[in-house]
């Protein structure tokens, strides 16, 4: 009977024993995999609503009267997806050409080069005026090309690494693989001030894509019904727009209006009133625009992305953060092994072990917990300051070789401890001098440890952000030479975050970090496998 | 080992055929070489970005542009860490002493920026602004939103925008910041911790509006943020935008260089497209 109750004890406290392991473990399986494929999934796609003056609704073809229409025509390796009236003036007037790149629309460091028709025909000044609309601009920018046909501005497009043309939409027949038709976003809303009115401090401020369809479609009669002042929606839609292609159903109590006297009396003196027009339509100064929210999907992690060369945090990839940090991991590894494991062989093999040894470990071991920030203080008066070597490359690889030192030694202590007495003694005993005992029995012994080691020591410099933000300022070229400030993935990941520049971008590179992380712990353990088996 | 060795030594020839190839290319036809770097204010740093693309595109030269803050610059100056820096506030009396000399490339206003998706508001008055800055008001309710308590991020007091923020709003008022404020260290980090944190409200430079997705601007007293508003004097917080060197730059020095074109019409335009207001 006693027996059995405590063996029932036991039974039990196993089996909760068990339970609570296997829950735990599990926890923590679920976890890893949790963060890991969420960053993974972020990294690879992307999904933000962002907002704009402009409605998603794209087109070919422009029209710039009743017969003629516009396309335009970009070099077919840009990849755009859509562009708005507005960017295509920006395009088309940037005033300093070493600015005028295609990387806000496409995020590649292209410069765009843009061509128009030399003669000054009808056509030319419709297409004129709806870029550069009322701006005092009279003429196009000095670097604009110019050319005389649709032939030639295909031709020029096609064969310039990001050209930008048009071309009259009769002459589309013409157009060949190597430029692509640009969908243009050309449609924008502006309402009776009535809707955006401040009311308890709160007023309209956009609209969705979805919100719009179904006004569209007729189905919102009252702005109450969108998150709007109670107020009837009246809808006016420029004559000019034909919606057919993008929406099935369009509502059919809608005025269109041919004029901008009709369009601008009917804004004014509709309470209520939503207008959908062209861009250049009617002056936007007159009546503010609704802005329309768009959800955008996409890939975010393409091969572009890891082997193109970074331009501003925008635009371009990230080879060269990848590049930089191959670079700062072999450095900081060239200057901090030697120093490390010589310091541990003489700590384990030659110091005498006394006090002063003792407080030497204590020194390192505390040094090794020491938070990198700290570091990156040092380094920034010491190294940038003192000594007056500048934000750069030298100051940020000593900062962090001091930072891994500690680290490189306790392991390297640790894996030369580990080595068997006898080892020793048995290389003593056939004549061996300490040094030759050193080097061919107890390096060779202990590198697998001594490995580990570096290779922890590796995980610390992919890591390391704070030091870095410190010493190696935020350059976006390669490293060229050792005062250079550049950027490592770690710190170009934090500047995209921190900077608001790009969650879809900090993200992807966020996966190539653990690629490479992935990569070197990979490539160590098949290192270690072979070192034990040649030891 | 042999083959780490192998692996080591190849690594680092690459290593010295890159820098040898850096040193090549070092001196270009404009007679401007090497690297600086520049430094200070965050709301600037949009600015210095894309000067710096130009110079480098055009002169054979390096440059890179931190953005520790104003102060950070400043100190920067002073102490010889920066050639040039930057700062979105004026310079104080000890700092004019000790040789800081500020020059103005554009203006800029501070906008009010909420979360967008959980905030409501679109407007405040500058009395509802001081009492939420100062820790009066609490809750969204009281200003017209959903009954929720008010996220107030601030500026660290490195930062230009800052002090101009205390400056218009609560320094006027005659009241002190509310000491719980999350601090948040640039303009950058202020709009992403605004768009990802629900119930935020916080403040920064207009060239940092609608940079991150999820916030959305609020209008003060029904006056929007923007530079129409700023240069007729309605909008009431705004900035000179401040490059600092140390004295006056020498002539024919890169840094004097750098600064000219900034001043220059080009440099305006600059400062132009990037939603800052320039000079005249």
């Amino acid at each position: 009977m006693e027996i059995s109750r405590s063996t029932r004890k036991i039974h039990r406290r196993e089996k909760t024993a068990k339970a609570v392991i296997w829950g735990l473990s599990a926890l923590t399986i679920f976890i890893l995999f949790w963060i890991i494929g969420f960053i993974l999934i972020r990294g690879f796609y992307s999904n933000k609503e962002v907002r704009y003056d402009f409605t998603g609704y794209t087109e070919e073809t422009i029209p710039l009267d009743d017969q003629h229409g516009v396309i335009f025509v970009a070099h077919s390796k840009l990849r755009i997806k859509d562009i708005t009236t507005e960017d295509l003036q920006t395009l088309y007037t940037s005033p300093i050409r070493e600015l005028n790149t295609w990387g806000d629309f496409t995020g590649q460091d292209i410069y765009c080069k843009p061509a128009v028709y030399l003669e000054p025909s009808e056509f030319n000044s419709a297409v004129q005026k709806l870029l550069l609309g009322n701006s005092a601009l009279d003429d196009w920018k000095s670097y604009t090309v110019k050319k005389n046909s649709s032939e030639e501005i295909l031709e020029y497009v096609g064969n310039t690494p990001g050209g930008l043309g048009y071309i009259p939409a009769e002459d589309a027949y013409l157009i060949d693989k190597k430029v692509q038709i640009i969908p243009v976003r050309d449609m924008v809303l502006q309402v009776n001030p009535s809707v955006t009115d401040i009311v308890n401090n709160r007023s309209l401020q956009a609209v969705t894509m979805d919100q719009l369809n179904s006004i569209l479609r007729g189905d919102v009669a009252n702005w109450n019904q969108i998150d709007g002042p109670e107020l009837p929606l009246v809808l006016g839609l420029s004559s000019s727009i034909n919606l057919s292609e993008q929406l099935d159903g369009i509502s059919h109590s809608v005025t269109a209006m041919d004029s901008r006297a009709s369009m601008l009396s009917f804004l004014e003196h509709t309470p209520g009133a939503l207008l959908m027009s062209r861009f250049g339509d009617i002056d936007t100064h007159d009546f503010e625009l609704l802005s329309v929210d768009r959800i955008e999907r996409g890939r975010n992690l393409t091969l572009a992305f890891i082997l193109e060369k970074p331009a501003g945090g925008d635009a371009g990839g990230i080879s060269y953060f990848i590049i930089n940090t191959l670079i700062l991991i072999i450095l900081t590894l060239l200057f901090s092994t030697p120093v490390g494991v010589m310091a541990a062989i003489y700590l384990v093999e030659y110091a005498k072990q006394g006090p002063f040894v003792r407080i030497l470990r204590m020194g390192t071991e505390t040094l090794a917990g020491i938070p990198s920030i700290v570091f990156g203080l040092f380094g920034r008066i010491f190294f940038v300051k003192i000594l007056g070597l500048g934000i750069g490359f030298l100051s940020s690889t000593l900062t962090v070789t001091l930072m891994i030192l500690p680290t490189l030694v306790r392991t390297s202590e640790e894996a030369l401890k580990a080595v068997p007495k006898n080892l020793r003694e048995g290389s003593l005993a056939m004549g061996a001098t300490r040094f030759q005992t050193i080097m061919r029995v107890v390096i060779p012994a202990a590198s697998p440890g001594i490995l580990t080691g570096i290779i922890l020591a590796v995980g610390r410099v992919v890591g390391e952000t704070a030091i870095l933000l410190y010493t190696l300022g935020s350059g976006y070229d390669l490293v060229r030479n050792l005062s250079s400030p550049a950027r490592v993935l770690s710190l170009h990941l934090y500047l995209l975050f921190s900077e608001a520049v790009s969650f879809d971008r900090a993200f992807a590179t966020a996966t190539v970090l653990i690629f490479m992380v992935l990569i070197t712990n990979l490539l160590t353990k098949k290192l270690i496998r072979k070192q034990s088996v040649y030891s | 080992m042999k083959k780490i060795m192998l692996v080591m030594l190849v690594l680092v020839a690459a290593l010295t055929l890159v820098m040898a190839n850096g040193q090549g290319d070092g001196q270009g036809e404009s007679g401007f070489s090497g690297s600086y770097a520049f430094g200070g204010s965050t709301t600037l740093e949009p600015i210095f970005m894309d000067v710096n693309t130009v110079m480098e595109a055009r002169y054979s030269i390096q440059l890179s542009y931190d953005a520790p803050g104003s102060s950070a610059g400043v100190s920067g100056v002073l102490d010889g860490t920066y050639p040039i820096g930057a700062a979105s506030r004026e310079l104080k009396a000890q700092e004019i002493e000790a040789g800081a000399v500020a020059t103005p490339v554009g203006v800029d206003g501070v906008a009010i920026v909420v979360n967008k998706d959980s905030v409501a508001v679109d407007n405040l008055s500058i009395q509802q602004i001081v009492d939420i800055y100062s820790g009066v008001i609490t809750n969204w309710s009281d200003v017209g939103g959903a009954d929720a308590e008010i996220v107030v991020l601030n500026r660290d007091e490195a930062s230009g925008t800052r002090s101009c923020f205390k400056d218009s709003t609560v320094k006027e008022a005659g009241v002190d910041f509310v000491s719980d404020a999350i601090i948040v260290t640039s303009n950058g980090d202020m709009v992403s911790k605004v768009g990802s944190t629900p119930y935020a409200i916080g403040y920064c430079g207009f060239g940092y509006i609608g940079k991150d997705g999820g916030t959305k601007t609020v209008s003060i007293d029904a006056i929007d943020p923007d530079e129409e508003n700023v240069v007729n004097g309605s909008y009431a917080i705004s900035r000179n935008l401040n490059v600092i060197t140390l004295g006056e730059l020498a002539d024919g020095s890169f840094e004097k260089f750098y600064l000219d074109y900034m001043l220059s019409t080009e440099g305006q335009q600059i400062v132009k497209a990037l939603n800052f207001i320039p000079l005249n």
